[in-house]
Formats: C-alpha cells, sequence, structure tokens
C-alpha cells in the first residue's frame, strides 16, 4: 500500500473524527519530528487472568489499612508484611507494596516507577447511580474475561473490534511516512494479540525463549530446489482466500524470521543478568530486540508480553506469593538492561490486567472486578508517586458496586492517551488511535491526561 | 548470507542434509510412467471422485487416513462407514494409563512423571483405535468445554484429564444435556472453573459463592452472550441492538446453584469432605448440602428453583434450565461445524443443524448423533473451509505415515508438537481455548468478514514451527528423544517411495492423501519442479515431496 493509500484508507476509516481528519494534512511535518535515532518504545506486560491488584498497592496509613483489613477479610495482607513506599500523599496517606514486590518498590523509590490507581474499562464517566439504574453505557460483557481482557488492548469497550491501541498507532506511524521496516513495529512475546493488531500493522512474533524461528532448510546453499519450490508455492495466485492468507503469512514469517535473527546473531551480549522466571526471560528477549533497533530499523516500537495465572479464585494469597516476586524481579533487570543500553530514557514499560477483583472474598480467593492498580516504569516516568485517585476501602462505598468491585476512577483511554503522546502521537491524531478519548479528556487541552509522563 | 549458519545448525542437528544429492538439470524426468494393466476381476476400483471424496470425509471424521483407509471407504460407501464408526463403542484413555501406572507406580519425582501419563495414552488411543470418528469428536469438544493442564493440580494427576477425556467420549454420541452435567460434576472442570469447594454465602466471614463457573458455562458451554435465533444470527432488540442472554445478577444466582460441591474419595483413603485438598480426580463430585446455599434460586426465562430442594436438584434443575434455552441448538451447533467442517457456515447450515439438535416428536432434543450426522452430511459439508489446527497436521502426519514404535507406545511425541506449534489437546492457555470462534485475521479475511478462528494462533514462530515439525518428522525421523524405558518412534515411508519414480504417481498419490484431490496446478508445479530434478533416489525424491507438500498453503487448509 502507498503512503497515498495508506493516508486514504485512514481518512475513510469509522476511527477518523472530522476534527482529526482536517490535522491529517499537516501530518507531513510530524513525520519530520521523528528524526532518525529518536528511538522510543512501550513495553506492554498483560497479567493476564485479572491481578488482584488491590493486594500489590496497599494503603498503610492506620485508618485506611484498617479499612481494607475489614473488608478484604482473610484475603487481608498483616500490615507487618507489606514494604513501605517512599511517598506519602497529601492527608499523610500512605501506601506499601505485596512483599513479594521488592523490585517494585525499589523501582518506585527510586523515582523510575508510579502507580495509577483504580484504573479500568469505561464506556463513558460512570457514577454508581448511573450503573444501578442502567442509564450509564457501560463495558460490554462487564466482568467475564474475554471481553475485559480484549477491551484492555482495544481501549474500545462498548464495542468489540479487532485492532488494538499498539496495532493503532503503529498505522498511525506508518501513515506518517515514517520509513517503513519489512520488520513489524509491533514485537510480541506472546504471540497474536489484539493490543498490537492494527488495520496495516500486525506483530512480528519472537519466542521468549527460542527466540527467531526459522523454516528448516529455506536458504540453505544446498536446498535451492527446495526454497525455490516454497518460494513459489508462497507466490501463487491461490483462488481460496484462506490459502492466500496462509501464504501471506508463511512468507512474512519467514522473510522477518531472517533478517531479525541475522541482526540478533550479531548483537553484543548484554552484561546485565536476567533470572529464569517468565517475565525475565521475555524482557531479556526484549532487551536484546531494542539493542539492534538500528538494524531492525524502527524508530518506534511496541513489545508485548503475557503473564497468565492471575484468576485467583483459589488460593490468592500463596500464589500471589509465588508469582509476583518474578515481576518485580523482571522489572529491576529489565530496567537494569535498559541502563546498560543507555535507553532508560526512551522505553516506557506498563502492565494491563483483565480486571481488579473482589475485595470480598469468596472463602478461597477473589473473584472478577472492575478497576485496579497498574504499573508504569522508565526514565521518561514521573515516578515515586501514586497516580490516580485511589477509592475508599469501606464497604458499599460511593465507588463499590458489589463486594467491592469499583467503578473505575482512571479510564483506560486516559491511561493509553498519556502513553500515546509521550509515544510521539499527536494530540490531532489521538483519536485515530483512541477513538473514545474525548469522553474523557480533550485532546487539544495541552494538560497531561493523568500527569504520570514527564 | 547471515541466515546460513543458524539454518545449517538446524539442518545438521535435525539430519536434513539429504536436500540435494541430485545434481540438478538432468534429463526430463525419469521415463514415461507405464500405464499399470487394468486390475482383473469384480469389483471395479473407485474412481479418482470417490476416493477424493472418502479423502475429504476422512479428513474430518479421523485424525488422518492412509491410502489403504480411503480406498477402503470409497469402496464400502462413505453412509456405511459413518454408521459403523457411530455403533463402534469408545476406546477409553484410562485402561491406557493404569498400564503405565501399573507399569512405573505413582512417583511424582520418577522418570518419567505420572503426569505425563496421560498424554502418552491420549497419542496410543489416538494412533491406534478404531473408533476413530468418537475420538476425533471428543477432541473437538475438549475445545468446547475446555480445561487444560495447564493448571499444576491438574497436570500432576495423570488420571483426572484421561477420565475428563473419556467422559467426553463416552457422551460423544449421546445427548447433550447428560454431557453438560457430567462436565459440570467432573473434578477437573471443578479445579479448572473453581466451582469445587465452593461453599455457599457466610454473611459473618463476608464470603460469596464462586461466580467463575456459573460465568462460563453459560458464556461458553451452553449458551453464550446473545440470543440467537435458529440459524445463528443474533436477535435484536427493537433499538437495533443484540441481548444478552444474562445478566451479572444472573451469574450469582447461578453460582449458589454451583456451591457445596467437593471430592468423592480421598486417594489416601477415609471418607471425603468439603474442603477436602486431597482429590480424586476420575470420580464425579458429589453434594455436601451443609455448603449448599439454602434459598430459592432464579434462573434464566423466568425458572424459579423453590427453596428446600437438595443441592443435586438444584444443579439438575440449572442443567435443565440451560439444556432448554433456544440458544443451545444454534451455539453448540455452530462450534461443532466449525470445529469438524467449516469456519464459516451459511445460517441455513446452522438452522439445519439447530432443527437436528431441537428435536421433533420422534426424536429427543439435544440427540449429539443426529446433530453429528446434519453437521457431516450437510449439502455444505463437502465444500468447507477452514484452516487446519497446527497439532491436528502433526497428527495427521503421524497417522498416516505409520508412526510406530516396537513396544507399540509413543511417549516420545507428547511434547513436540506444543514446544514447536505451541497447541496440545487439553492444554489451552485458558477457558477461551486456544483461539475464539469468531475469530478473523487483520487483512483480506477480515475485510471480507470471514471467521477463521484458527489463525488466531498462526503466528510467525508458529507457522515456522509448525512447518519445522513437519520437517523433523520427514528427515530426522521424528524431532525426539525417546525416553528411557521405550523404543523410538519411526514412521513409514515405503510406500511413498515405492510411487518415486513416477513424479505424477507420487503426486497423485499426495494430492489425494494429504489434500483429498484440491492440489492447485502452481502447488503441484512447484513440487513436480523440485522433484523432477532428483534422480535415482527415491528417498530423497519422497521426503522432499513430502515435505514440500506438508507445509503447502494447500495442505495447511481444508478446502
Amino acid at each position: 500500500m502507498t503512503h497515498a493509500s495508506r493516508r486514504s484508507f485512514l481518512r475513510h476509516s469509522a476511527l477518523v473524527g472530522a476534527a482529526a481528519a482536517a490535522q491529517m494534512t499537516t501530518m507531513g511535518q510530524v513525520a519530520h519530528a521523528m528524526a532518525p535515532g529518536d528511538y522510543k518504545a512501550l513495553v506492554c506486560i498483560l497479567l493476564a487472568g485479572g491481578a488482584d491488584s488491590f493486594n500489590m498497592l496497599v494503603p498503610m496509613d492506620a485508618s485506611r489499612y484498617a479499612d481494607y483489613a475489614e473488608f478484604r477479610a482473610d484475603l487481608a495482607l498483616p500490615h507487618n508484611t507489606l514494604l513501605p513506599l517512599s511517598y506519602t500523599a497529601p492527608g499523610g496517606l500512605t501506601y506499601g507494596v505485596h512483599p513479594g514486590l521488592g523490585g517494585t518498590r525499589t523501582l518506585f523509590d527510586a523515582g523510575r516507577l508510579a502507580f495509577l490507581a483504580n484504573v479500568g474499562t469505561l464506556a463513558e464517566p460512570t457514577d454508581k447511580t448511573g450503573f444501578e439504574t442502567g442509564t450509564a453505557r457501560l463495558p460490554l460483557g462487564l466482568f467475564s474475561h474475554a471481553d475485559q481482557i480484549s477491551q484492555w488492548q482495544t481501549s474500545v469497550p462498548d464495542r468489540r473490534i479487532a485492532t488494538g491501541v499498539g496495532g493503532r498507532m503503529a498505522d498511525v506511524i506508518l501513515t506518517n511516512g515514517v520509513p517503513a521496516s519489512p520488520i513489524s513495529m509491533n514485537v510480541s512475546l506472546a504471540g497474536s494479540n489484539i493490543f498490537q493488531t492494527g488495520q496495516l500493522v500486525t506483530d512480528y512474533s519472537i519466542d521468549a525463549n527460542d527466540g527467531v524461528r526459522l523454516v528448516a532448510g529455506y536458504d540453505e546453499p544446498n536446498a535451492v530446489l527446495f526454497t525455490d519450490a516454497l518460494d513459489a508455492m508462497l507466490a501463487a495466485g491461490y483462488t481460496d482466500p484462506f490459502r492466500r492468507t496462509y501464504a501471506q503469512k508463511l512468507r512474512k514469517a519467514i522473510d522477518s524470521g531472517i533478517a531479525v535473527k541475522s541482526a540478533l546473531d550479531n548483537a553484543t551480549p548484554l552484561t546485565t543478568a536476567f533470572g529464569a522466571g517468565q517475565l525475565s526471560a521475555a524482557l531479556a528477549q526484549i532487551a536484546r530486540v531494542i539493542s539492534v533497533r538500528d538494524q531492525l530499523g524502527n524508530d518506534r516500537q511496541t513489545f508485548f508480553v503475557t503473564v497468565g495465572g492471575w484468576d485467583h479464585h483459589d488460593d490468592v494469597l500463596p500464589r500471589q506469593a509465588q508469582m509476583l516476586p518474578g515481576i518485580g524481579a523482571g522489572l529491576m533487570e529489565f530496567s537494569q538492561a535498559l541502563d546498560e543500553l543507555g535507553v532508560s530514557d526512551r522505553v516506557t514499560t506498563f502492565t494491563i490486567s483483565d480486571f481488579g477483583r473482589t475485595l470480598t472474598s469468596n472463602g478461597k480467593g477473589s473473584d472478577h472486578g472492575w478497576g485496579g492498580h497498574q504499573m508504569v516504569m522508565g526514565g521518561a516516568v514521573n515516578g515515586g508517586s501514586v497516580y490516580g485517585s485511589f477509592p475508599n476501602l469501606t464497604p458499599g462505598n460511593a465507588l463499590d458496586v458489589g463486594r467491592g468491585r469499583y467503578i473505575p476512577t482512571t479510564s483506560v483511554d486516559a491511561f493509553y492517551a498519556e502513553l500515546a503522546l509521550w509515544f510521539g502521537i499527536a494530540p490531532s491524531e489521538l483519536d485515530l488511535v483512541l477513538p473514545n478519548v474525548r469522553r474523557f479528556y480533550v485532546p487539544e487541552s495541552l494538560t497531561a491526561p493523568v500527569g504520570f509522563m514527564r | 548470507m547471515h541466515a546460513f549458519k543458524a539454518v545449517a545448525r538446524v539442518a545438521a542437528a535435525t539430519g536434513i542434509a539429504l536436500w540435494l544429492t541430485a545434481c540438478g538439470g538432468g534429463g526430463s524426468g525419469g521415463g514415461a510412467a507405464a500405464v499399470p494393466p487394468p486390475v482383473a476381476g469384480p469389483p471395479p476400483p473407485p474412481t479418482t471422485a470417490q476416493l477424493n471424496s472418502a479423502a475429504a470425509l476422512l479428513a474430518t471424521t479421523t485424525y488422518g487416513a492412509d491410502f489403504d483407509l480411503i480406498d477402503a471407504v470409497a469402496r464400502e460407501g462413505e453412509s456405511a462407514w459413518l454408521n459403523r464408526q457411530f455403533a463402534m463403542s469408545p476406546s477409553y484413555h484410562t485402561p491406557v494409563v493404569v498400564r503405565y501406572l501399573t507399569q512405573y507406580g505413582f512417583d511424582i519425582n520418577a522418570t518419567p512423571p505420572p503426569g505425563t501419563f496421560r498424554r502418552f495414552a491420549w497419542w496410543e488411543q489416538t494412533l491406534t483405535a478404531p473408533d476413530q470418528l468418537r475420538q476425533r469428536v471428543a477432541y473437538a469438544l475438549t475445545q468446547l468445554f475446555v480445561v487444560s493442564d495447564n493448571v499444576d493440580q491438574i497436570f500432576i494427576n495423570p488420571l483426572g484429564l484421561s477420565h475428563y477425556y473419556d467422559t467426553l467420549l463416552g457422551y460423544a454420541f449421546g445427548n447433550y444435556r447428560d454431557l453438560l452435567r457430567a462436565v459440570t460434576l467432573h473434578p477437573v472442570m471443578g479445579i479448572y472453573l473453581s466451582h469445587v469447594n465452593n461453599a455457599k454465602t457466610d454473611p459473618v466471614t463476608n464470603t460469596f459463592p464462586d461466580e467463575n463457573y456459573a460465568r462460563e458455562v453459560m458464556q461458553l458451554f451452553s449458551i453464550g452472550l446473545f440470543e440467537l435465533n435458529t440459524d445463528g444470527s443474533r436477535k435484536l432488540d427493537a433499538n437495533g441492538n443484540p441481548i444478552p442472554t444474562y445478566d451479572n445478577d444472573d451469574i450469582q444466582e447461578f453460582a449458589k446453584i454451583f456451591t457445596g460441591l467437593s471430592y468423592a474419595a480421598r486417594p489416601s483413603g477415609g471418607p471425603s469432605f468439603f474442603g477436602n485438598p486431597d482429590p480424586v480426580l476420575h470420580v464425579p463430585m458429589v453434594m455436601f448440602e451443609a455448603y449448599h446455599e439454602p434459598g430459592e434460586k432464579r434462573l434464566l426465562n423466568g425458572v424459579v428453583v423453590p427453596a428446600g430442594q437438595t443441592g443435586m436438584q438444584d444443579i439438575d434443575a440449572a442443567v435443565d434450565n440451560l439444556f432448554n434455552h433456544p440458544n443451545v441448538g444454534p451455539f453448540v451447533g455452530k462450534l461443532l461445524i466449525q470445529r469438524l467442517v467449516t469456519s464459516n457456515p451459511s445460517p441455513q447450515y446452522v438452522a439445519r443443524v439447530t432443527a437436528a439438535f431441537n428435536g421433533n416428536a420422534a426424536n429427543p432434543r439435544g440427540d449429539l448423533t443426529r446433530v453429528l450426522r446434519a453437521v457431516l452430511a450437510d449439502p455444505e459439508a463437502p465444500n468447507g473451509i477452514h484452516l487446519r489446527e497446527p497439532f491436528l497436521r502433526y497428527v495427521a502426519l503421524n497417522r498416516i505415515l505409520h508412526a510406530g514404535s516396537t513396544d507399540g507406545t509413543f511417549p516420545g511425541l507428547a511434547y513436540v508438537a506444543q514446544f514447536l506449534a505451541q497447541q496440545h489437546v487439553l492444554s489451552a492457555p485458558s477457558v477461551f481455548n486456544f483461539y475464539s470462534p469468531g475469530y478473523s485475521p487483520s487483512g483480506e479475511l477480515g475485510n471480507a468478514g470471514l471467521a477463521a478462528p484458527e489463525f488466531q494462533i498462526t503466528t510467525d514462530s508458529s507457522i515456522v514451527g509448525v512447518s519445522n515439525l513437519m520437517a523433523y518428522a520427514v528427515y530426522g525421523d521424528q524431532p525426539i528423544e525417546t525416553p528411557a524405558g521405550f523404543t523410538p518412534i519411526h514412521l513409514d515411508l515405503s510406500e511413498y517411495e515405492a510411487l518415486a519414480a513416477n513424479s505424477d504417481a507420487l503426486l497423485d498419490r499426495l494430492n489425494l492423501v494429504f489434500m483429498h484431490g484440491a492440489m492447485d496446478a502452481a502447488t503441484r508445479a512447484a513440487i513436480r519442479n523440485a522433484i523432477e530434478p532428483v534422480v535415482n533416489d527415491p528417498a530423497a525424491r519422497t521426503k522432499l515431496a513430502l515435505y514440500l507438500t506438508l507445509i503447502s498453503p494447500a495442505a495447511a487448509v481444508a478446502s
């Protein structure tokens, strides 16, 4: 697709608001603003299953801790096990993190990491009356995994759409005429995902343990007949669109694999050591890819990694105790690797999850909730603070729609708007990336959507 | 270039060095194909069209059919063969696991660990059992009633998942209502969706029934999210919006139903009890009334379960409530069509399967044999198109090429497909299966609004991985190490090597067996051009032709 036709495509896309379309003519200037060497990357860590984040960030001041302990009952973490954060919000409000999140605390206290409290999917600003009377427009399939895990990636909770935030950002950047690399700017360590799927761009997948895989024999000097035959099969004009699509995907995988493998084979090894955990392995692979960013030829990259197993209807306490240290350690190691590469200010890492969970217990664990807390890490993050609005933890409070399911006080749209603006998406392009953003934020306001980025 | 070294390493590691012993060029082929003399005596051999038709049916009703089976079914007749398959009794997997347990004992730290026995049994039965249709339908059901060995407690127990699979086998041709009830009471499902040891509301401790199973049994196993017409399309309200089948209040009511269940026994002996952490996973869960939510429960469509029933009566009422919901026919019917035949059935096709599910005066509602016959015998079925699952491509390769070992076991196959192609039966990443039934990849298929679920796991790494799985199988004689105590697994390519001297005969056979005659001209020309210069080396010819066939877009897509 030519740049002109890509632009034409986006102009006619349903995502384009009138104001944004009017701004399209200035996109050439935006493209110039992204000079070579102006590298930025976003790393999205999906804690799949709906992490119980109300036990990851916990109020420690006496009054709010007492509310927390009563609400959570058998799920409450003892006060003296929490790791206190060096941060006091107005009114003497203090916080601690789960005892497994030592790495997170170190990064937070060093100003490298921020929390965003009670963020979640919203179709529009919503209050309890609107929820209970049915007048509020609500996310589809609220409290269900399939919809919520998807809406956290699409940021369009009132529709089921096939593109995600990272994919649409890549669409905009490509449309801006940034020279396209044959390698997708969206690199997945978790296979196909909605977050990185756009209209023009899909993910390039790398295996967290194996790295890049190549088709056995392809391009081998003594396999010319095989290579020629496979090339011919992948170039054939099939009448069946399924065969055509499969051929295109295998062609793309082969070509991208050869290029990425070559770049990684020639990369300078990192001295930062990574642990053996699932997140560590994936982030180590991402750090390697970032180290060869110049060879891959993308000034902007997104990375996507999934760490699953957070659907703790059962055993939330022992399972979080087992799993959270891998998150804290992985973030810590990745931060060190980015320092080593000299790109700490250029890479921003954030967590997402299907939903928060019920504050009340089901006797064994917690059930599906709504708003939850997320982490943002990087040199460009205004770290060491808790952003958003940490909710009142008394049962039946104005945000509690039952069992401690919290109406989010910050929308996923505002969260992504902050990240997208940092990434280089112009305010005038924000509608393309976040079709619902104007329900929560005025892109022309020139204020920060949330404030956690410098 | 830079990539050569790495590829060569992969190739060397797997013995893929024989690609091209041939010095290209050469004359135009290995001599004219001799026309075989006509076979004397009746009955006449099946026509190519009959063979292709039989091969197409067998591609969806077995795990893979070799030439002999295709030929036999073409001679016997497809409906006669299907009738025999529906009449066969199940080849259960649990007895095979028990054989392994008898042989090796139960020792979590042993090699091989007992948790792998269910995979050994799955491969053994899948590659050898005669009741292929039932086995294949049970596989489809694993992607409807999803549980997974990615939960430790399920993985380490060798009998739980094999018994769950046997449950699907046992009810595959039975009634959907009985199947839904059996799945609901299965302890593996109880662990997976956390309704085992799920207690009633406790106002003192401020705890509530777990909602996990209540939600997923509706969303995924029975009725889906929105009210459906019999043809599978969504009903719309006056404003043109879809109509949700249930809301969160309904989920909380169903959550009350699924309280009080726990394991039926303890392996260490003694009576079981609610909260028993020492489970037997191959006996259905039982009800502990003291932990079952009392009071009435309001189900769907105005049905109220009265207070005072036993817990099992409540569960039966809820199963009936879901079973009788008009959505089940189109919802489950369309999923079965997608898993067995085509990604995009017409509304008329779905409606015909719904009618079979709904039954009539002479036939009960929910008869899965009738539903399956409607799915498989539909006039649209022969034109069905879907992307083959990576895992099933690998299974078919092993069946068609007669994977075998001296001791008749297949432990070496237990993990390799998962490692390379990221898929294995009963090992989905979540209850939402490997892919969503409505998934449509961006690009041409998405623009045309066509569902293509299996493309959701067709990533850059898995599409290369499944290709390499084929390479390793054909060239490396399986990419696997034989665990101690077992004999190695080998493929048998002799049938194809015997044809290899004649390119057209070889291509005809590959076309029939791997593509039921749907090989397009470009694919045939590409493979032909590759093998023609390979002369006087039937093994090299066969392997090259097989590898190219197996990784071709034409073989990846069932069409």
